[in-house]
């Protein structure tokens, strides 16, 4: 997940980045990479990447400390490299422990056994490391993969290594919502047993790690020796909130804005999009719960509860909402409207505080996509790799023998696993699978298969399908079924309902199953994981995983 | 002023939050239970179980939806339990809840029988069982709260306050939607009146409620405990049995079905 990024968006340095100036070139965060665009009432582009040196020397200060200096490029070279032919998502990894290229593996509060596509394949995968250190609140499917049923404990030498973790309410820290909120929670409970706040586990094992290397002279000992970490034994969650937030070296004092970093290693910034969100006047605001909306008209933004970034902006590319005089589109719900009595912005916190376009001096009117280097939205999607436009594909399984709104049947950019990823045909598999969620389980289930009174509500695994298909297989309301892929079987209950309905594809009748995932061999529910059916195929420029349809057949268990 | 709470079909998203919730605050264990190919669960209300969320895949006018309901004692206004009570330990109150006294109850389960909706239910596993019911979470009304199942409502399916008010706002409801309700408040007439309220999308007996009159129902207490103790108490005794050896063999089947998936389970 987020493999492609440092911080901030800052992207992942490659092998060919020999230093931060060639690192800004190639990945277009650089002020040359603006575009004026012609011919449109804006005739300026902030181009906002344009700062992004500041941003990855401050990154770079708060990491390495009094060692990153001009000198040596900020200790630009000790940040780690990807070679850009190589996957590093959650897909990628799984494939590459199978090719036994990585030898040991932590995973925090995940559960890769259950969660990522293709189960078996991933289970075995597990089993080709040396090591793996599992930290999670509950004893999870990852954890215990070793002893699965099927599988003989004694033939799989990985180590592991299991460290239970604090969950939310026995930890202070922040949590990020989707809409960009940083809401700090604190600590309700002490945390049972030996569990520990993982910030406090990795407080722990870097500790450990600088002692053990703080003799070795190798060059590439020096990126841990050089790290900059110095909260003593004990660390707080505020500690490192004002860390991420970033200090003025010359002052001491916390920075107050992102325009107010450096590229001359005279700030520190753990992540610049997170400057505003602790400051010496309001301290941590994202611990503020403020419940009134002080926005003008009432909209609903309710901006002094929490903070939100960047700069507690709670809608981004808010000047798109407005006219070129500042007016906004919706008038029952204006985020931003351009007050001109007094020449300021006035509801939420404006996305660059420039007058609107009809209002601002030639060459200044910028355009309001402030991030883009021509400042404007994109349909042409150029850098998408099988874009620039959207196009329709048949997904990897289908049951279809060609793609009827085009010539290409599928998406000829998508990644395929090629480890235990069998291709199913719809002569042998003909029904349509997708996975999804039930509201009483989370994610792998363990957070909520182990609570009893979720449990009650939802205790086994089930698929659903619909009243016709079951008529065809002889499935009742309640029967165990096995549903079956190219890539392996699952048991469930069956949940025969008219919410199911056969779907009518060039003439063709197909059925689609739907199968929930949130099951395992570990904890109080049991039952057969979803994601054994589910293919080793991601999205071309994500690799997020095709969860969402394959080819299955069903049948009474 | 006597208070209720409007459950609303058309908002209600089938979450169950209602029903976790009203487990926390009366302290009820989870029951054992198997998917018996409902997206429902427990089966039914019982000892354990004050309130569940019944599914019914409904057709209405050809629009074929997921309606939800809730499932709890409806606190008449005139309950039927109460009037066959002979001890009173059962006893409407005039906030709204009927409540329920252990110490009165001598176990006859009279109220069992009168209730028009089957609500009351008999800790038969227990050595020295009571009639347990939702309680309106009348503790919490006390306080000033509203109903633990309420307060946890996220759609705001459930609506708490004074009766007389609930009638009003329901009744805005159909108005303003007739084509989104049906022209029928559960509960507004129904037995006397209940304080909870219902309003659906499809007719009420589709969803499995009660045609009932307008008329409270009334048992004579004194008529009913004249007849054959005795043999009410050799029923109660072979009921326990029977449930006792049924639960047993449930535990039973249940565990030799969990050996059956522990080796099925990577085929």
């Amino acid at each position: 997940m987020l493999a492609h990024i440092l911080p901030g968006y800052l992207n992942i340095p490659v092998e060919s980045d020999a230093d931060i100036e060639a690192y800004l070139k190639r990945t277009g965060k650089h002020p040359d990479a603006t575009i004026i665009p012609q011919g449109l009432a804006g005739d300026s582009s902030s181009n906002w990447w344009g700062n992004a040196r500041k941003y990855i020397v401050s990154l770079l200060k708060a990491w390495y400390g009094n060692a990153a200096t001009g000198d040596n490029d900020f200790c630009f070279n000790y940040l780690p490299k990807v070679d850009p032919k190589i996957n590093y998502t959650h897909i990628g990894m799984i494939e590459a422990m199978n090719h036994g290229k990585i030898k040991g593996l932590w995973v925090w509060g995940q559960n890769p056994a259950v969660g990522g596509p293709n189960s078996n394949g991933a289970r075995a995968a597990l089993g080709k490391l040396d090591w793996l250190m599992v930290a999670d609140i509950w004893m999870n499917e990852t954890a215990e993969f070793w002893k699965r049923p099927g599988v003989n404990p004694s033939e799989i030498k990985t180590e592991v290594f299991i460290l239970p973790v604090a969950c939310s309410y026995e930890k202070e820290g922040s949590i990020s919502n989707s809409g960009r909120w940083a809401q700090w929670r604190y600590k309700a409970v002490e945390p049972p047993g030996e569990a520990m706040p993982d910030l406090e586990i990795m407080n722990l094992v870097m500790l450990k790690l600088k002692e053990l290397y703080a003799a070795d002279s190798r060059p590439q000992a020096k990126p841990i020796i050089d790290l900059n970490w110095n909260y003593g034994e004990h660390i707080t969650a505020d500690a490192v909130a004002r860390e991420v937030n970033g200090y003025d070296l010359t002052t001491g004092k916390l920075v107050a804005s992102f325009a107010a970093l450096k590229d001359d290693g005279t700030t520190t910034s753990g992540n610049w999009l997170y400057c505003n969100q602790y400051s010496e006047e309001e301290g941590n605001k994202c611990a503020r719960r403020g419940t009134v909306d002080s926005h003008p008209r009432q909209i609903g933004l309710y901006s002094n509860w929490s903070w939100c970034w960047p700069l507690n902006r709670r809608i981004i590319y808010n000047r798109a909402s407005v006219d070129l005089d500042g007016m906004p589109w919706d008038n029952d719900h204006p985020v931003i409207l351009y007050n001109t009595a007094v020449k300021k912005w006035e509801g939420d916190v404006p996305d660059g505080g420039w007058p609107p376009i009809n209002q601002a001096e030639k060459g200044a009117k910028y355009l309001p996509f402030i991030m883009k280097p021509e400042g404007l939205s994109r349909l042409w999607g150029y850098d998408l790799v099988e874009g620039p436009v959207p196009e329709v594909y048949e997904p990897w399984e289908s049951p279809l023998d060609r793609n009827l709104m085009s010539g290409t049947k599928n998406n000829p950019c998508a990644f395929i696993g090629a480890f235990m990823n069998e291709q199913g045909e719809p002569d042998q598999y003909p029904c349509v699978g997708t996975t999804y969620r039930c509201t009483e389980h989370w994610q792998t289930g363990i957070m909520t298969r182990n609570l009893p009174w979720l449990v009650e509500l939802v205790p086994d695994m089930y698929v659903e399908m619909s009243e016709e298909l079951a008529a065809e297989r002889g499935i009742e309301r309640g029967d165990k079924v096995i549903v079956s892929t190219a890539r392996g079987d699952i048991k469930a209950v069956a949940v025969v309902t008219r919410r199911f309905q056969p779907l009518i594809v060039d003439g063709k009748t197909i059925h689609q199953i739907g199968v929930l995932w949130h099951w395992g061999y570990s904890g109080m529910a049991k039952g057969d994981s979803g994601n054994i059916l589910t293919p080793h195929v991601g999205d071309a420029n994500t690799t997020i995983p095709e969860y969402k349809t394959f080819l299955c057949n069903v049948r009474r268990a | 002023m006597s208070k209720g709470v409007l459950y609303d079909a058309n908002k209600c998203i089938g979450c169950r939050a209602c029903q976790v919730a009203c487990k926390q605050w009366n302290q009820l264990p989870a029951e054992a239970t198997t998917n018996t190919g409902t997206l429902e669960n427990p089966p039914k209300l019982s000892a354990s179980t004050f309130t569940k969320i019944h599914f019914t895949e409904a057709e209405d006018n050809g629009k074929f939806q997921f309606v939800f309901t809730k499932l709890q004692c409806m606190h008449c206004e005139h309950p039927a339990c109460a009037t066959a009570c002979p001890v009173a330990a059962l006893q409407k109150t005039k906030e709204g809840p009927v409540i329920y006294d252990d110490n009165r109850c001598f176990g006859c389960r009279y109220c069992q029988v009168a209730c028009p909706f089957g609500i009351p239910n008999f800790e038969w596993d227990k050595p020295m069982p009571w009639i347990r019911k939702c309680t309106f979470c009348a503790d919490r009304l006390g306080g000033g709260l509203e109903p633990a199942c309420v307060k946890t409502c996220p759609t705001g399916a459930l609506e708490f306050g004074e009766r007389d008010d609930l009638i009003v706002i329901a009744k805005e409801r159909i108005a303003a939607s007739p084509d989104k309700y049906v022209d029928h408040i559960y509960g507004e007439k129904e037995v006397g009146g209940l304080s909870w309220l219902y309003l659906s999308p499809v007719p009420f007996e589709e969803l499995g409620f009660p045609t009932l009159g307008t008329e409270p129902v009334t048992v004579n207490a004194e008529r009913a405990m004249g007849a054959v103790p005795p043999v009410l108490v050799a029923v109660a005794a072979i009921m326990t049995g029977v449930y006792l050896v049924i639960q047993r063999r449930q535990k039973m089947s249940q565990t030799k079905e969990n050996d059956k998936n522990k080796v099925e389970v990577t085929k």
